[in-house]
């Protein structure tokens, strides 16, 4: 896990690249760089289908996973609500690119996690967009979030060597907005349909 | 004679049920459009002045019992002034309008004008790009309201229609540069102007007048585009309409493509030297490159510019359509539905983390 100067180092050298880092001094941690919430939003709804189905895309039919989540926008600044058990997809406001040979992990900032909302996410290296965050709400209360506070924290790990990002087909390429789930092109649900047909 | 009577008062009682029909479904998008939050803080108070407009005019049509052709037809141009007013509003929700590009206009807008009480909004339809004035330049519309109930609208909204489809295409939203264009031409008339001084001999014919104001106005929008986003328009156009002859309405596209080209290579032309010299002396403005070239390699390394300056904003539509026409040689092994979903969201982070940085440096 790196620590600050070498998180500095690589910010300096442009290996790391976080844009825009809107205040360097107070993000910047002794092992993390907090970073903050952005304005797009997906927020889940109950939907006339009875539930997602994660399944080849195929035998999902009508069920597109759209019809689950309402694309939402906020000024910087403003803020949205989280419901209790609703899930809300938002992503940073800061645009990571990182080296081949670091990798970093997303966690709630405890500030937030002592509200309920909960947070692990592995960003490969060599992984450019803004990053995923997956809020839950498991608090009984309803919580209001503002867009552009600090909010996850991002630890970063040096990798033995060095992959390569771009060798097989990835499912979110420098998104700027959250992305909904894309577990239905999974390929192997296909496979496992077959299966399930053939026992 | 009693029939007659009979007929006109039934004609009447109907044209006021039609207007109540219409009061109530205006109050139903008011009710929507207050619970939501705009892309601008200036609409809300053009939002409760329309409310306020309604139940004036309904507490008017309550106490009547028959409208004169006057009434009517006053009645019918507030209507349709609320009514378009609404469907803008609408478009202009922060979900629906195209924030990013709309940030870059009225940095374009601020070059030109006060735009204090200047508002561009949005709305989306099915097919095309355009300007409407009537919000923004008619002002006997205003006057009337203001004077008839007492209502001052200090904000003028500058309508911008956009195909729902390419709401979020940045490569195509240039477009919206041409069109912010024809309201500069007719908010200083220069088209106008220029017809007065150099065609004033073709006035006898009013449909060749015509025509000829309405290539002066299109090409002053294509050079007024082309100070932000360089020839780019010109692919566009191209595309869209490349075989297009000299219409009623239209200059022919390869005519509109050598006037730009001659406004940005400084090549003689008269047509645009005449818009160039009238624009200069109306606006004491002049038309102008008002972009930078950006020499960056940031979106081939898949990441989003760090624009410096109001210059690099406009660029970053010059850059963007670089990088998409030369993907294939930037986004090796990437396929072209990729290279678009990357060059489209580079763009717009370029433009919202100068916009954010902006804001926070405040």
């Amino acid at each position: 896990m790196l620590t600050k100067p070498e998180i500095e180092e690589l910010i300096d050298a442009d290996k790391i690249v976080i844009r825009p880092l809107l205040d360097r001094k107070k993000q910047l941690g002794e092992l993390t760089i907090d970073l903050r919430l952005g304005t797009d939003f997906l927020v889940s709804n109950l939907s006339r289908n009875p539930y997602i189905n994660i399944d080849s895309k195929e035998n999902v039919g009508k069920c597109h996973m759209q019809s689950y989540f309402s694309q939402t926008r906020r000024l910087l600044g403003e803020q949205i609500v989280l419901y209790p058990n609703q899930t809300v997809l938002a992503s940073t406001l800061e645009y990571i690119k990182l080296p081949k040979d670091i990798s970093c992990k997303l966690y709630m900032r405890s500030s937030y996690g002592r509200l309920g909302l909960s947070l692990s996410t592995i960003i490969h290296a060599g992984y450019c967009g803004c990053l995923s965050i997956e809020l839950t709400n498991t608090n009984t209360n309803i919580i209001k979030l503002t867009t552009g506070t600090r909010i996850v924290q991002v630890a970063f790990y040096k990798l033995s060597q060095e992959t390569e990002y771009f060798s097989r087909k990835r499912k979110y390429l420098c998104q700027v907005r959250p992305i909904l789930s894309a577990a239905q092109n999974d390929t192997e649900l296909s496979k496992l349909a077959e299966l399930r047909n053939e026992i | 004679m009693a029939l007659t009577q009979k007929a006109s008062t039934r004609s009447q009682c109907m044209k006021i049920d039609f207007f109540h029909l219409e009061l109530s479904l205006i109050e139903a998008k008011l009710n929507y459009l207050n619970t939501i939050t705009f892309s601008d803080n200036r609409l809300n108070p053009y939002l409760s002045k329309l409310i306020k407009l309604r139940k004036l005019i309904e507490t008017e049509i309550s106490g009547k019992v028959s409208l004169t052709v006057d009434e009517v037809n006053a009645f019918k141009m507030l209507f349709n002034f609320i009514k378009l007013s609404l469907n803008f509003l609408d478009g202009s929700r922060l979900n629906t309008i195209p924030f990013e590009t709309v940030f870059c206009l009225k940095k374009a807008l601020n070059d030109w004008v006060d735009s204090q009480n200047l508002v561009i909004v949005t709305s989306l339809n099915y097919s095309s790009y355009f300007f409407n004035s009537t919000l923004s330049l008619q002002e006997p519309l205003y006057i009337f309201i203001e004077s008839k109930y007492r209502i001052k609208f200090d904000e003028r909204l500058i309508l911008l229609s956009i195909p729902e489809f390419e709401i979020s295409n940045y490569l195509y939203n240039i477009v919206l540069y041409h069109e912010l264009g024809h309201f500069i031409d007719l908010k200083y008339k220069i088209s106008d102007k220029i017809m007065l001084e150099k065609h004033n001999n073709i006035k006898t014919n009013p449909t060749l007048y015509i025509q000829q104001q309405r290539y002066y106005m299109e090409h002053f929008a294509d050079i007024f585009a082309a100070q932000y986003v360089s020839n780019k328009l010109n692919d566009y156009l191209d595309f869209i309409a490349g075989n297009s002859k000299n219409s009623s309405t239209h200059p022919a596209t390869q005519d509109r493509i050598k006037v730009v080209n001659d406004f940005l290579s400084g090549a003689e032309n008269e047509i645009c030297t005449t818009i160039k010299n009238s624009t200069s002396l109306i606006t004491k403005l002049n038309l102008e490159k008002r972009y930078s070239e950006i020499q960056s390699d940031d979106f081939q390394n898949f990441l989003p510019i760090e624009i410096q300056d109001e210059k690099e904003l406009h660029g970053i539509y010059q850059y963007g359509w670089d990088q998409w026409t030369n993907r294939g040689k930037i986004f090796t092994s990437i396929d072209s539905s990729n290279s678009y979903r990357i060059v489209n969201n580079l763009i717009e982070k370029s433009i919202s983390n100068y916009l954010v940085k902006s804001i926070w440096n405040k």
